[in-house]
């Protein structure tokens, strides 16, 4: 008994959920709301996949020109002053210059500098051998009249004298010790029989 | 062009009335057509409002396409054809998806559909009683929502009170037979999920 009375709950329970879903009737005036549209031209449906397609393919686009620039778009290449050089053997201070612009120093494409970083110098040149005027002693470079003056932007480097490399010595011989080998000790183990459990 | 109706009879007669471009016998198919078209629709996309575009648009594309319509089966039958083909594009528009994804989901989604008058409490029933029927009720519509399209549509069809078998069949457009297993087969599958929420039977 009790098991047909839970077997026709839930029958009624479907048949109420179905009813529930799809017995309803149209809205009111439907008969009024399609005769007009009878004679009137058809929609043009297809406008809006079309444009929902053209949206979404935009979107999409963004979506991979950003993830492309992942540090947002790529500032544009600065011109980076030459400060006071630190002195180096090999970098002989030049003539004192104001803030003189020597090269462009593009800044790497996918990376961007903290805001709480200090700004990068070009102090000894970039990094890839290319030539800058803080690398150049003072005879190689033109003789700067004053700040006013142009510098030449690019000129040939005098070429450096020989390097003259000494013949290398033999090393002498290495002296290894004979190793001596100690016998491991183990002492010996004594067995102590076991005591009864409690 | 727009003349009185006369007491016609037949869908036929209005059939042939419309084609001879009487638009007020038209109008008469639609008043008596217009619940069976949109509790197709309404089984096929869900939402009435939903349910409602697509109920006028199968009557104008149906207005359009009169001419060819020969009388070699029911009119009605001929109309839910038009209708569910409409309903389908409607379902599998990328439109609708694209709106379906940009509304989030109700918890309560269907509860709307409840009967007013099955949620006055009823004297004869206590309060416990009436709440567990509620939420068998949600959880009910809940499972028929994530039916099988197959089933879900035979199910909602068959249970919308306006379609025969055959209709459905026609609509379908898969034999009777099948539509009748696909409705048991519905029902069995909502048994065994409710069963394994706690309703099984003792």
């Amino acid at each position: 008994m009790r098991m047909n009375d839970r077997r026709t709950r839930i029958d009624d329970a479907i048949d109420r959920a179905v009813r529930d879903l799809v017995r309803h009737d149209p809205p009111a005036g439907f008969r009024r709301r399609v005769l007009p549209r009878l004679d009137s031209p058809a929609r043009r449906t297809f406008f809006w996949p079309g444009l929902t397609a053209a949206a979404a393919l935009a979107v999409v686009t963004m979506v991979v020109t950003m993830r492309d620039e992942p540090g947002g778009p790529t500032p544009a290449p600065q011109q980076t002053a030459v400060s006071e050089p630190a002195p180096s053997p090999a970098v002989v201070p030049t003539a004192p210059s104001q803030g003189r612009v020597t090269e462009q120093v593009a800044p790497p494409r996918s990376r961007r500098a903290p805001e709480n970083e200090p700004v990068r110098m070009a102090t000894f040149g970039p990094p890839d051998g290319r030539v800058s005027a803080a690398s150049l002693k003072e005879a190689a470079l033109p003789v700067a009249g004053g700040a006013d003056e142009a510098v030449p932007e690019s000129f040939t480097m005098p070429a450096p004298p020989p390097i003259a490399v000494g013949a290398i010595e033999p090393p002498p011989p290495l002296a290894i010790p004979p190793i001596v080998v100690v016998p491991i000790q183990i002492p010996r183990m004594q067995l102590m029989p076991v005591s009864p459990p409690r | 062009m727009t003349a009185a109706v006369p007491s016609i009879e037949t869908d036929l007669e209005l059939v042939r009335l419309a084609q001879a471009g009487d638009v007020e016998a038209f109008g008469e198919l639609v008043e008596r057509n217009r619940r069976a078209v949109f509790r197709a629709a309404l089984a096929a996309v869900g939402s009435p409002a939903e349910a409602d575009d697509v109920a006028q648009e199968a009557f104008i594309t149906a207005y359009k396409k009169l001419g060819s319509f020969r009388g070699e089966s029911q009119f009605r039958t001929w109309l839910l054809s038009i209708t569910w083909r409409k309903a389908i594009d409607r379902r599998n528009s990328l439109t609708r998806w694209l709106k379906l994804a940009a509304t989030p989901p109700r918890d309560d989604a269907g509860a709307d559909m409840f009967d007013v008058l099955d949620r006055l409490p009823s004297p004869l029933r206590s309060q416990e009683e009436a709440v567990a029927d509620q939420e068998l009720h949600r959880n009910v519509t809940k499972l028929i929502r994530t039916l099988p399209r197959k089933l879900r549509d035979a199910l909602l069809l068959a249970g919308s009170g306006e379609h025969t078998y055959e209709q459905i069949a026609e609509m379908l457009g898969t034999p009777v037979g099948t539509i009748k297993w696909r409705v048991a087969e519905a029902r069995r599958v909502l048994k065994r999920k409710l069963s394994a929420l706690g309703y099984a039977y003792e």
